[in-house]
């Protein structure tokens, strides 16, 4: 291999670097591995949870009801497990290893402590999958006490946790070393300050990962007698809630990324998009109350401020990025000279290059669909008629599937060139990727909600209840919404595989590849931040402003919506 | 040694509320203390005050 290594200014590191032809930006070669283990690693999660997804789609579809019951449930936790954390929780660290080293110019200390974190994740992982096949783990994901599962499932996860601290941990010392050795000038660049957002906001998740699992495991060890299921429920939720929340960060964090390759975006305030980021540092851990809604033992003052007024100012962060993205790209792409009418810009859009259109769709699906019914099922009255239905994976399949899942799909397209040093193969393929899965867990998503609000459960094989004593009131649509949900995930899926495809096809070939831009199917874009002329009246976001009206009036309706529904019911207990 | 200094210079002219962004390490703390407070600390006390089922 043509490896053009040079070693660091610093003799005494000893860390090695290459120059980036495509962007000119160092790329430290031990990071460089460790970003290219763990990405692979999160791509087999990601296979392995595709397969169980289809399995348990295929049952939830009525017609077919594919799995027996047990199968059922152990394909739930082993998807759960996969996909939310294995997948999800291997690509971020891939994220934060760029982000450390690459986008600072700077070197990963202790790269020796990165491949102690990989190998206690893997591990983790493989013995989570290994024992939740065995059938000896059949909780779900969040396993929730008195549901007990083996020794190994706990002890798994908190390697698995550990291993995802200790990544985190040399993120951050990272980042201060860089700082020392100066390797950048000023503040960290806006992509970084995201990816530290998301880095605070896993050490306290795998903090509490760590508070959950390790009595769980003294639990089912049968060392501790009894463990209070509130108690659990409480302490898994600053685990399982925060997650999503460095998911959110890092997803942001790539909207960024994205559109400042794809369009050449640059923020049009960055104060203003740091505070969108402080706000969830401050605020958004609070959520974590809203799925304890239904709890007893739990003050109503506990659960409203929390889920409301607190969480509001971070919900207000997200609708703050939510502008900032969006007008960032149209200001880029107004001064390109695509300044006709209102959507002029978007019309002339690179649509088919990958990272915009998975940006773009990540973006309208995370906000359209995953926040406006996260916000409305995180209302505590709204919550009653909501909890434990297939509402609720409707929602997070709108947020952490089709938002991030989707967006670091699109990001894996540059790193492949970037860092695994390959050409991107099956162009076509990938072009076209975004939208099929777009499109696929839209209609997943839909069929869910709809479902659920006809009463379907989550986490159920029977959803009609046949041998339960009292008679289930589910209406004969559910089939229909169900098989729209089906018919959702099929494509989904096919939009997975075409992902997969395209991953391995480029990273297995034997072709060292040396970039020149940084896009992959147009042409090299400006990516030079440019001062914003607030005077020229053609480039203002006016298109943006309008479609951050659209989505205020759809949010609203939907959310009063769901109050006129609640009030609709019946509430006499027959 | 000059672009040293240049750097330095250029630290000191940072606006005040930048300076305050910059602060990574302060908003971990707060972010850490917030929610241990709210969340863990708060909820286990309500969980505490409810009384337990006497069977
Ligand atoms: C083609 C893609 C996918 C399809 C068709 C799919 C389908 C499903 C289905 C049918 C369920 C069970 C719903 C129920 O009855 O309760 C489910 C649960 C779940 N999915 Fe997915 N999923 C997909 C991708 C993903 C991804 C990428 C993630 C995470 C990044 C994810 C995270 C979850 C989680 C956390 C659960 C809940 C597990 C539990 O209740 O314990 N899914 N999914
Ligand atoms: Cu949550």
């Amino acid at each position: 291999m043509a490896v053009i290594a040079v070693p660091w200014d610093d003799k005494q590191t000893g860390a090695v670097h290459r120059i980036c032809t495509a962007t000119g930006l160092r790329v430290d070669l031990a990071a460089q591995r460790l970003i290219i283990a763990n990405a692979v690693a999160a791509v087999v999660f990601l296979a392995i949870g595709g397969l169980f997804a289809l399995l348990i789609a295929l049952t939830r579809w009525q017609t077919i009801h594919l799995l027996p019951a047990i199968w059922f449930y152990r394909s739930i936790t082993a998807h759960g497990f996969d996909m939310l954390v294995a997948w999800i929780v291997f690509f971020e660290v891939a994220g934060l290893y760029f982000g450390s080293t690459v986008l600072l110019n700077a070197r990963l200390v202790k790269p020796r402590l990165g491949w102690i974190a990989f190998a206690l994740m893997l591990l983790g992982a493989l013995m989570v999958n290994g024992i939740v096949l065995a059938g000896k783990a059949d909780v779900m994901f969040t396993a929730y006490v008195p549901l007990k599962a083996h020794p190994l499932f706990y002890l798994g996860l908190v390697l698995f946790a550990v291993g995802a601290l200790i990544a985190v941990g040399l993120f951050f010392a990272t980042i201060v070393i860089a700082k020392v050795e100066r390797r950048y000038q000023g503040s960290l660049p806006l992509v970084v300050y995201g990816l530290v957002t998301a880095g605070v906001l896993a050490t306290y998740t795998l903090i509490s990962g760590a508070l959950t699992f390790v009595p769980a495991l003294f639990w089912s060890l049968g060392w501790q007698a009894s463990f209070d299921p509130g108690y659990y429920r409480n302490l898994f939720w600053s685990f399982g809630h925060p997650a999503q929340q460095v998911n959110l960060a890092a997803m942001v964090a790539i909207w960024y990324s994205l559109a400042a390759i794809t369009t050449g975006a640059s923020p049009l305030n960055e104060k203003f998009s740091r505070l969108a980021f402080i706000l969830y540092l401050l605020f958004i851990n609070l959520g974590s109350v809203h799925h304890l809604l239904v709890d007893p033992g739990l003050s109503f003052t506990y659960k409203a401020l929390n889920t409301s007024y607190a969480m509001y100012l971070a919900v207000l962060g997200s609708l703050m990025h939510a502008f900032s993205i969006p007008a960032a790209i149209e200001v880029s792409l107004r001064r390109r000279g695509y300044t006709q009418g209102l959507l002029g810009w978007l019309r002339k859009a690179p649509w088919r290059e990958p990272g915009f259109s998975a940006l773009v769709i990540s973006m309208f699906l995370f906000g359209w669909m995953g926040g406006v019914t996260g916000v409305t099922i995180g209302t505590e009255q709204l919550n009653m008629a909501i909890h434990n239905t297939l509402r609720v994976p409707g929602h997070f399949h709108a947020t952490v599937v089709s938002g991030t899942t989707l967006a670091f799909m699109g990001m894996t397209y540059y790193l492949i060139p970037l860092i695994f040093r390959r050409e991107l193969r099956l162009k076509r393929l990938a072009s076209w990727q975004p939208y099929v899965f777009g499109a696929g867990m839209s209609l997943v998503t839909i069929g869910m909600i709809a479902s659920g609000i006809q009463g379907v459960s989550r986490r159920h094989w029977d959803i009609t209840f046949t041998q339960a004593v009292f008679p289930a009131s589910i209406p004969g649509t559910v089939q229909l919404t169900l098989a729209i949900f089906a018919i959702g995930a099929l494509i989904a899926i096919a939009g997975g595989m075409m992902y997969i495809a395209v991953v391995l096809s480029s990273i297995l070939s034997r072709r060292v590849h040396e970039p020149k831009a940084a896009t992959l199917v147009i042409g090299p874009v400006d990516m030079t931040p440019h001062e914003h002329d607030e005077e020229d009246k053609r480039l203002q976001p006016k298109g943006t402003f309008v479609l951050v009206l659209a989505f205020l009036l759809f949010f609203a309706t939907y959310y009063f919506a769901n109050w006129w529904l609640l009030g609709n019911q019946s509430w006499i207990v027959r | 040694m000059e672009a040293d200094r240049d750097h330095r210079d250029e630290d000191e002219r940072l606006p005040p509320g930048q300076v305050l962004f910059d602060e990574i390490f302060l908003f971990f703390m707060l972010s850490l203390v917030i929610s241990f407070i709210l969340y863990n600390v708060w909820g286990l006390l309500d969980l505490l005050r409810t009384p337990a089922l006497v069977p």
